[in-house]
């Protein structure tokens, strides 16, 4: 029972670190924004996300290793009629890539089987080995690394000067006001720095349950009593959830009055630790005042107290004096000169209350840790007071712009600047075709069939090519996929911009969306085309995994596929806009007369062709036990589908397409 | 949606000053007891086909709430007690000024006792025997409660009571048909 001076008082500072600490320490830890609701963080991934299938992650760009660079490349015009090419990929590199694909993806062999079957024919036929090869190429979802740049699109940003999706990781946060959640009062910043990030009005919480604590009166007071009866005391804090009170303490805490409840509280419980905190914080303020620096803005002085720690022990300013330090002064500062003892009687008492009052009046860790002076029992319990949170503009890291700028009013809701990525980036959904599909047991070897559909949000019609490795790699058992469609075109998000066109100008004009009846050959394999989005078949083939301990460990078991999405689309662009140049992913090919889907409106504004591309990962689902009947039929099912990429040699559109659509029907 | 005539009501004893919603379902054969000043919301649903169901006076029984006798024995319902929206219920008795709140289930034959409180979503299992004064919270945690507002919430109670009596129409001659 005997400690050192020095871990005691860092104890109590640690206990205030999550009390009172000033804002200066940036340290409004409990108020984190819940930016990854739901998300995975490395270890628990693919535990978290395991229950909800199927789930659609998009990589953030800050996934590959290189830094973020925004520099401008030399942009290689893309034609939307042709198809890309194994050329097309092994173009010279540019010093910074445009799409977020890995920099040794492009050179030499291809990552996508597609792209090798479209460039030469006489090796179409892929085998295995070369699969093989070409597995580290590609987007790898089991990578531990990628887990940290995997998010679903809803918690994605994106920065329109960048072109780039921005994850949490690739944003910094301000904020622009503390406020309590409980009264919405907003306080202001040197407030928070003064009084600590806990609500000072009247909001407390509930020390079981941490429900809302409101205001009762101890007795009874009946409704038809007059308000002057009705404003007599004593009052109780009670939780309506738990029905605690502060009538539950020992001694019993009653308020004499129902408002200034800050006030009340802190003159009726006068804690110990209060005291030696404050105690501390006077004597460390003299220190500081001899030191003449502001101690809590300099890093020097933090240094220094972090000094009397480490290296030098109780009273260790004799040694100061040997300390090098460039304008660091000698090292004034002394530890408190009264040890804080733990005093044998008193643990003595808590172990005989202990037997006496037995487990169920003890507090529990949470509630435990969540009290300044850790009490041990559900009597020394407190009210805790609410704390404040913050509303938080996030800017690109990289160009700095804002990407989110809340109103500043506490009481709004609304945004200012939001650039969410769902109003930037197609996004993707998939369903299963068959609903008997059992997606937390896929059968090893049966072909399932999904339907994964592409929606954009943008005013213009994008063309999209979704590029997936015919087999999943980051696993010893890779499943097999093919999209039967990979190549395909969008619709415009019209509707809603026809509409604000029609209530405005009369004749407007309006971008034509792609005819329906359209008979290009590549939508041969298309499930369906609606306005804004469109749904191609994906099947899966999972692989036969073995119930071992190295699978279960590594979650082999789970199905998830990498998803490479290049989207092309003609933008119009102001001429300002074209001088600024463009960012990372989008590339110029000079201005286009703006002919065919523009309709002709007669506005000589500028086409730009804009690609972007970025990585997703489908989490399909798990797969099960082998059933008995189902076999592996390697190397390949009977029809012959179109992997990954476009084939430019002429399709068989009615082998792959009539099984499909019998299947749906049935 | 009135009761079908192809299945009968079971034997209902209503007190008059009981406020029945359109939309009740009772199925059964055993008595269904209403006491007085009680209101019953639309789509509360009584099953008595096990045995009679007896609910006390100043109760509120709220919408998709499900009390099923457990056995002959029947299920007792006394005095102020609040079933909020969503429950299940199957317990023998659930003791005066009690409130069920919403999507609670209580387990077959369990008996529940005065002025308990069992919070949102909380799950009693069969044969549960709660003393008086509990209260279920959080993770099916329990405490006893001491903070003495018994009469404040029979009081809200019997206002809730009266608002509702006020909102919603009376259909009880409907069942008692
Ligand atoms: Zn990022
Ligand atoms: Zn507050
Ligand atoms: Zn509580
Ligand atoms: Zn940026």
């Amino acid at each position: 029972m005997d400690i050192s001076i020095g871990v005691l008082d860092c104890c109590i500072l640690e206990a205030l670190w999550h009390s009172r600490l000033p804002k200066s320490f940036n340290l409004i830890l409990e108020d984190r924004p819940q930016t990854r609701v739901g998300h995975p963080t490395s270890s628990n991934y693919h535990f978290t996300m395991s229950a909800s299938f199927p789930y659609i992650h998009i990589s953030c760009p800050c996934n590959e290793e290189r830094p973020q660079i925004m520099a401008v490349d030399s942009a290689r015009p893309l034609s939307p009629t042709k198809s890309p090419t194994k050329r097309d990929f092994a173009v010279p590199v540019p010093s910074t890539p445009l799409t977020p694909v890995k920099r040794r993806l492009f050179p030499g062999t291809s990552s996508f089987d597609g792209t090798v079957a479209t460039s030469g024919d006489a090796d179409g036929e892929r085998n295995d080995e070369e699969d093989d090869e070409d597995e580290e190429n590609n987007f790898d979802p089991h990578d531990q690394r990628a887990a940290f740049s995997l998010f679903p699109i809803e918690n994605l940003l994106y920065c329109e000067d960048c072109h780039q999706i921005r994850c949490p990781r690739c944003v910094t946060d301000e904020i622009v006001c503390w406020y309590c959640p409980s009264c919405l009062f907003e306080v202001p910043s040197s407030t928070v720095k003064s009084d600590g990030n806990r609500c000072t009005r009247n909001c407390y919480l509930c020390p079981i349950c941490t429900a809302l604590l409101v205001v009762i009166p101890v007795n009874h007071i009946p409704s038809s009593s007059s308000a002057a009866e009705q404003q007599q005391g004593p009052f109780n804090l009670f939780c309506s959830h738990c029905h605690w009170t502060t009538s539950d303490l020992s001694p019993p805490l009653q308020l004499e009055k129902p408002t200034s409840i800050s006030a009340q509280l802190a003159k009726v419980t006068p804690s110990a630790h209060d005291a030696e905190f404050n105690r501390l914080k006077q004597h460390y303020a003299q220190q500081l005042g001899n030191a003449q620096e502001d101690f809590t803005n300099s890093p020097a002085a933090l240094t220094r107290l972090m000094g009397l720690y480490t290296g030098l022990g109780a009273g260790g300013s004799g040694h100061a004096g040997g300390r090098k330090g460039r304008g660091v002064k000698k090292l004034e500062m002394k530890e408190i000169d009264r040890p804080r003892e733990v005093v044998e009687e008193r643990e003595m008492e808590i172990v005989e209350q202990m037997a006496k009052l037995g487990i169920h009046a003890t507090t529990n860790t949470k509630q435990r840790l969540n009290q300044p002076h850790e009490p041990r029992f559900l009597s020394e319990l407190r009210p805790t007071a609410v704390l404040l949170r913050t509303k938080r503009s996030k800017r690109c890291r990289a160009c700095r712009h804002i990407l989110v700028k809340p109103e500043s009013k506490v009481q709004t809701t609304r945004f200012r600047i939001r650039l969410v990525a769902l109003n930037y980036i197609p996004s993707l959904t998939i369903k299963r075709l068959d609903p008997s599909i059992q997606l937390s047991s896929l059968v090893p070897h049966k072909t399932h069939r999904f339907l994964l559909t592409v929606t954009n949000p943008l005013f213009d019609p994008i063309s999209v090519s979704l590029l997936t490795p015919r087999y999943t790699p980051g696993t010893d058992y890779p499943s097999r996929v093919t999209i039967l469609c990979p190549e395909f075109d969008v619709g415009a998000n019209t509707d809603v911009w026809d509409d604000a066109l029609m209530s405005t100008r009369t004749p407007a004009p309006v971008p034509t969306p792609p005819p329906q009846g359209n008979k290009d050959p590549r939508m041969a394999t298309v499930y369906e085309q609606k306005r804004n989005y469109t749904s191609v078949v994906i099947e899966v083939v999972p692989a036969e995994i073995p119930d071992t301990r190295v699978a279960r460990i590594r979650d082999e078991r789970l199905l998830e596929i990498p998803i490479f999405v290049r989207v092309e689309f003609e933008a119009e662009v102001d001429r300002e806009d074209e001088e600024g140049g463009g960012g990372g992913t989008s590339s110029t090919s000079g201005k286009h007369g703006a002919p065919g889907s523009s309709g002709g409106g007669g506005n000589p504004l500028g086409r730009e062709k804009v690609e972007y591309s970025y990585w997703c990962v489908v989490g399909v689902g798990r797969v099960g036990d082998p059933v008995e009947g189902v076999v592996a039929s390697e190397p390949n099912t009977p029809v012959r589908t179109p992997v990954a990429t476009p084939v430019k040699a002429p399709r068989t559109p009615g082998v792959s397409k009539t099984p499909l659509r019998q299947q749906v029907r049935a | 949606m009135a009761p079908r005539s192809s299945a009968p009501l079971p034997p209902l004893s209503i007190d008059p000053t009981a406020l029945l919603s359109d939309a009740i379902s009772f199925s059964g054969s055993y008595p269904v007891t209403i006491g007085s000043n009680t209101v019953l919301h639309p789509r509360s649903k009584f099953n008595s086909t096990d045995g009679p169901i007896i609910i006390g006076s100043n109760c509120i029984i709220s919408e998709k709430t499900q009390l099923i006798a457990p056995g002959v024995d029947g299920l007792v319902l006394e005095d102020f007690v609040l079933v909020e929206v969503n429950c299940h219920i199957q317990a023998a008795r659930i003791g005066e000024g009690s409130s069920i709140e919403v999507g609670v289930k209580v387990g077959k034959a369990s008996r529940i006792g005065n002025n308990c409180t069992l919070s949102p979503l909380s799950t009693i299992p069969d044969g549960t025997n709660l003393p008086d004064f509990t209260v279920i919270y959080g993770e099916n945690d329990r405490r006893i409660d001491t903070s003495d507002t018994v009469t404040a919430r029979n009081e809200t109670l019997l206002a809730h009571i009266d608002c509702l009596q006020k909102l919603l129409p009376n259909k009880a001659e409907k069942y008692t048909r």
